[in-house]
């Protein structure tokens, strides 16, 4: 590789670095400062008229496992024997515990989404047997 | 090169510590929303499923990065035990929201 290929690299390598480090930054910055709002990050969505919606607990799980599992990594990612390095290996435990995390999460969400879903088709239903008594009853003079 | 890496590593360390340290504060303080997390959202009670789901969550999360930090060139065995537990937990929670799912499918409840 000429030396010229080799300072280009150099060069490309440095820009990206300090690209990703500003957007790092910028980021964390307006995760401060509250430009970007983790007010509802564990929160369910929210439901039509309710101002503010609840915590979620497998949320907060699935988001505790994402950053230990993601810790974990960059750690052994750094304490390779030969420099940086991906592991050549990744447990298959440590794909188990987000799985588990990860399945929790999908499932209480569906569990949740089925149970609104019935309780919108309750209503629907109690408003037209409502709507049906009103409508059989004589009109008042 | 190598101070490449070397400036590479540490922004990706400091991102990483950042996110976590700005998060948990977070929590801590109450700018996110952690109202409900305990109770049971459709009697609106304190829930003890949830609260043993949280708490083998903290004790396998905890455990598992002690054991990352205690030996970090690999990733460690994960005991099957714990996974038996976390799996517990979760099972246990998840099935009490399931009960209340079926309960209210089929108008079992008075």
């Amino acid at each position: 590789m000429s030396e010229g290929m080799a300072n280009l690299i150099l060069a490309i390598g440095w820009v990206t670095v300090v690209f990703v480090g500003a957007l790092g930054a910028i980021i964390l910055i307006q995760m401060i400062t509250g430009k970007i709002d983790l007010g509802h990050l564990i929160s369910e969505p929210a439901k039509p008229g309710q101002e503010n919606p609840e915590a979620s607990l497998s949320r907060f799980q699935f988001l505790v496992f994402t950053f230990v599992v993601a810790m974990s990594l960059l750690l052994v990612i750094v304490s390779q024997k030969d420099g940086p390095a991906f592991p050549g290996t990744i447990s298959p435990d440590v794909l188990a515990l987000i799985g588990i995390s990860g399945g929790s999460y999908l499932i209480s969400k569906g569990i949740q989404t089925s149970r609104d879903v019935g309780l919108e088709k309750e209503k629907a239903k109690q408003k037209e047997a409502e709507g049906g008594a009103e409508g059989s009853q004589p009109p008042t003079a | 090169m190598e101070i490449l890496a070397t400036v590479i590593k540490w922004e990706i360390w400091v991102f990483m510590v950042g996110l976590v340290v700005v998060v948990g504060y977070q929590l801590l303080i109450g700018r996110i929303n952690t109202a409900g997390m305990l109770n049971d959202k459709e009697s609106g009670e304190f829930s003890p499923a949830r609260v043993q789901l949280l708490l083998f969550t903290f004790i396998a999360a905890g455990v598992y990065f002690l054991q990352v930090a205690a030996e970090p060139k690999e990733f460690p065995a994960i005991p099957q035990e714990m996974l038996y537990l976390l799996g517990g937990s979760n099972l246990f929670y998840l099935g009490g929201k399931g009960w209340a799912l079926v309960s209210q499918l089929f108008h079992l409840k008075s």
